[in-house]
């Protein structure tokens, strides 16, 4: 007989016109979305493969250019030469780049905000050109769509179209009233309606979910295990809005009642909630404030320029193979500006270290408040969880900026000994390209 | 007229004796007036530090004493947007264009100290000021407070039996639409007008408050008429409810981002990666040869017998750029601008979208004063590096700047800058032709509604 109500109660919930359409507009925008997501994704990677080939293309020419220079064929001016080290640590084309996951067009978030490929080189990072993503402000702050986003900010709609026969029963109606003659009690009733609805909506989520992966289109490299994950997580965020409203159906009595609150619960902690965790996060625990830290990287960097020259003195006495032809040229009033961009690049980071140091603990601070302030909100936590997944997570972007960092270093070791020495190697320096390597999850 | 007042007063007594009209009213006004403070705090705090980041640049330069003019010229100088008073009422796209560009010899930089990129969680499509809120909140408790304001009397009756006594269909939708605007505006002006008094006080003109007040109160008319109108044609309070429910949604957030994601399948710009690093490229090639004398002709017209050659080698490179820069930016600048209208046009589809676009237009806070801004910044770069390199020209053999020099190109960065915030909010854009539009639909929507309450009976 559960059965048979079970059924019935599915049966009459597929014949609501206002429930079919809902799940036909819900299943549209998820194949939309997935599609919008893979394609945001395949043009990354193509991006990410083009500037691969243009550095190895920019490196076979230069490698045909220096043999050419050595067997006397041409001689270019120095600052066209790949032999000499300043010309081609300004020349020589590498990128760093944040690939994305194979799932990546799942969870957009804000990766569109965010640099994933830049030109990177030896000098100091106001040097690289290209680091910031930029587009239409407007088009930024609205966003494209994103099938995680658009599915968890629509599942408390669908729960709430889902069960409107029953919320609007609980406030009393004829059928119901013979229900409960029959049955016993009124939340008895209202349960036996209350599980198949329950059960039609996480299958309903689960088809939106499956139609946006199957639209991402995804690499074969994507796992199913990654998707299922995905589509778990989006299924336990609608049981979590299943269960409020079963909450609000125990505690409240009258039907308008019932939707306004659990209207408000959505706005709150499913649209609003970035906003208030962000805000609320700022408060109790205050970031740097962008402009401050800018102010005083700027300040460090305009201090060391004003004493530029006494940085090089001081460089000349450390490096005796330096020291001559760097004090030579300071005082012939020659223009140094590679090798003391350099050392004002190493004196900033020096002057700033501890600075740096005590604004990344605060930054840390804060995004952990934000994490635990996201407890709030069953959507947010959903979403955290899903873009950690996806590779949207603070902690991937953290571990590329790390590694940029190395890669930089490592470009400066490769080049800062002949640029400070104003010395060139025999062959032409071609360091290893960035290969990104995913932090341990 | 008198039976439409005496509608719309039953209506209105009504809504505060059922408690609805107090919420509404407390509700909007602690969100409103906490959303006020907290701009006006964020504003008041930002607003100084960006002039002391600005005069910081300025001292540096008026310090460099005799630095070669070429190094001054790589030290560049940052160029910071004032923050401007309007985000008191609506912080528009702001977050998410630079607020500072660096004005360096021969390159074009991207603009810095975006808001957005330091926010933990970016939010999108979120209501982000006053205006927005108010323009989110009042149609969601419009939604929640008076879906039952003709379905209601439906379902008990008394709709059916004042209009068989003879009461007039459209006094009774006219009167309940009047009343329900009525506390929409009722619920939104405490706030605006404490809003809209500290932006004035801190320097928006009074015209551009007005008018982005009277963009928001028709926004928010518009959905309290067809909240009357939807609770006109449902059978059921709860249909209403629902009904209402999802056109909410459907206004507020799924018609901006279908808007941005059609806009961006339907008009795509280049990537401004891509063009940079071009555009970095190119420059290494140019030469400058056949520039340099025509500046050299200018500036022995102008009375500079023997110019630096070095300067006018500068000059010539520094055009050339220029040009360049014009040239390889066009698509990505006439592409974001292409976009923006589009987005202005397609948000017609919303009255909340319309006015909240039409709003960021009237106040300089949307996509056209980021533009303005970042034209007026390579504006402001070639002019200051055109006027170093001539005062370097007309040092002859010295390399040398001076106090003098650095004043002028102090100054003439500032006066590019100066008054941005006055001069780049002007009309709604595309975006006001939607208020129009939904104004028209909602005249509409009440003769649907006064047929529908005239089959009541």
């Amino acid at each position: 007989m559960m059965a048979d109500v079970f059924v019935l109660e599915i049966r009459l919930l597929l014949r609501s016109r206002v429930f079919i359409g809902f799940s036909a507009v819900l299943i549209l925008l998820s194949a939309f979305a997935g599609w919008v997501g893979g394609e945001f994704v395949r043009g990354r990677s193509t991006s990410i493969v083009s500037a691969a080939a243009l550095e190895a293309a920019t490196d076979s020419a230069a490698l045909a250019t220096a043999d050419r220079i050595r067997a006397g064929e041409i001689d270019p001016p120095w600052y066209q030469s790949p032999l000499h080290a300043q010309a081609w640590s300004y020349a020589m084309i590498r990128h760093v780049h944040l690939p994305p996951r194979p799932w990546g067009g799942a969870a957009v978030g804000d990766a569109d905000l965010r640099p994933f490929l830049f030109r990177i080189n030896p000098h100091p990072p106001e040097r690289w050109s290209n680091r910031a993503a930029e587009g239409t402000p407007s088009i930024a702050a609205l966003g494209g769509f994103d099938l995680v986003d658009l599915i968890l900010v629509l599942t408390p709609l669908v729960v709430l179209v889902a069960m409107t026969d029953v919320i609007r029963d609980r406030g009393g109606s004829e059928r119901q009233r013979l229900a409960v003659v029959q049955g016993g009690s009124v939340l008895r009733v209202l349960a036996v309606r209350f599980a198949p609805r329950a059960t039609l909506i996480l299958v309903l989520v689960a088809i939106a979910g499956a139609a946006g992966l199957a639209s991402i289109l995804p690499p074969p490299s994507a796992s199913i295990g990654a998707g299922a994950l995905i589509l778990g997580g989006l299924i336990a965020h609608a049981a979590c809005w299943i269960l409020v409203a079963a909450v609000l159906l125990g505690l409240l009595r009258r039907s308008t009642s019932i939707f306004s609150a659990f209207a408000a619960l959505w706005f709150v902690f499913g649209i609003m909630a970035p906003v208030l965790v962000e805000a609320s996060a700022r408060t109790l625990t205050p970031p740097p404030s962008a402009l401050s830290v800018f102010a005083e990287e700027r300040a460090a960097l305009v201090d060391a320029r004003n004493r530029k020259e006494d940085l090089v003195r001081a460089y000349a006495s450390t490096d005796t193979i330096a020291g001559r032809s760097l004090l030579d040229a300071l005082a012939q009033n020659q223009q140094l500006i590679t090798p003391t961009n350099l050392l004002i690049q190493r004196e900033v980071d020096r002057t700033r270290a501890a600075a740096r140091r005590e604004e990344r603990e605060v930054r840390s601070a804060f995004e952990e408040r934000v994490a635990t302030l996201s407890a709030i909100s069953p959507t947010l936590v959903a979403r955290r969880w899903i873009h950690s997944i996806t590779g949207r997570g603070l902690a991937r972007r953290a571990a590329f900026d790390e590694q940029v960092d190395g890669y930089h270093d490592y470009l400066q070791e490769s080049f800062v000994g002949y640029l400070l020495r104003r010395t060139s190697p025999d062959s032409v320096i071609l360091p290893r390209p960035f290969s990104f390597r995913e932090p341990a999850s | 007229m008198n039976a439409i007042g005496i509608v719309a007063a039953h209506e209105w007594s009504a809504f505060f004796r059922r408690g609805a009209g107090w919420w509404m009213i407390v509700v909007v006004g602690v969100l409103g007036t906490l959303t006020v403070v907290g701009e006006f705090g964020g504003w008041a705090h930002e607003a100084p530090e960006r002039e002391a980041l600005g005069q910081t640049e300025a001292d540096q330069w008026l310090g460099l004493g005799d630095t070669h003019i070429h190094e001054a010229a790589h030290r560049g100088y940052f160029l910071v947007r004032p923050a401007p008073a309007a985000v008191i009422l609506d912080r528009g796209s702001l977050d998410f264009g630079g607020s500072a560009v660096w004005l360096e010899a021969h390159r074009r930089n991207s603009p810095r100290l975006r808001a957005s990129d330091t926010a933990a969680m970016v939010s999108r499509a979120v209501p982000r000021g006053l205006g927005p809120v108010l323009l989110w909140l009042i149609p969601l408790l419009l939604a929640l407070f008076l879906h039952g304001i003709v379905a209601d009397e439906r379902a008990d009756g008394s709709l059916a039996f004042a209009v068989s006594s003879g009461a007039p269909p459209t006094s009774i939708v006219l009167g309940k639409a009047a009343a329900a605007c009525g506390l929409a505006w009722a619920a939104a002006i405490p706030p605006m007008v404490l809003g809209g008094g500290l932006a004035v006080a801190n320097g928006v003109n009074v015209p551009g408050a007005a008018a982005w007040g009277g963009t928001v109160l028709v926004g928010v008319g518009v959905f309290a008429v067809l909240v009357v109108v939807v609770s006109a044609a449902a059978r059921t309070p709860l249909a209403s409810l629902v009904t209402l429910l999802l056109i909410w949604f459907g206004m507020v957030l799924l018609v901006p981002k279908l808007a941005a994601s059609a806009t961006q399948v339907l008009a795509p710009i280049p990537s401004s990666q891509t063009i940079r690093s071009d555009a970095e490229a190119a420059v290494d090639q140019l030469d400058g040869t056949a520039t340099q004398r025509r500046h050299l002709e200018r500036l022995q017209d102008a009375g500079v017998r023997d110019p630096n050659p070095a300067a006018v080698s500068a000059m010539a490179l520094e055009s050339d750029a220029a040009a360049l820069f014009a040239r390889t930016f066009e698509p990505l600048e006439t592409g974001m601008e292409r976009q923006s209208r589009l987005l202005g046009l397609l948000a017609i589809l919303s009255p909340i979208a319309s006015a909240d676009l039409a709003s960021d237009g009237l106040l300089g806070v949307g996509d056209r004063a980021q533009f303005a801004f970042e034209r007026r910044a390579e504006s402001a770069r070639i002019a200051t590096h055109m006027a170093l390199n001539e005062g370097w020209a007309r040092l002859g053999d010295s390399d040398r700047g001076s106090p003098e020099l650095w004043a002028e190109v102090v100054e003439v960065a500032r006066a590019r800058t100066r008054d941005i915030d006055g001069s780049t909010a002007g009309g709604p854009g595309l975006a006001g032709l939607g208020l129009v539009l939904w104004t028209l639909i909602a005249t509409g929507g009440i003769r649907v509604a006064i047929r529908h309450v005239g089959r009541a009976a």
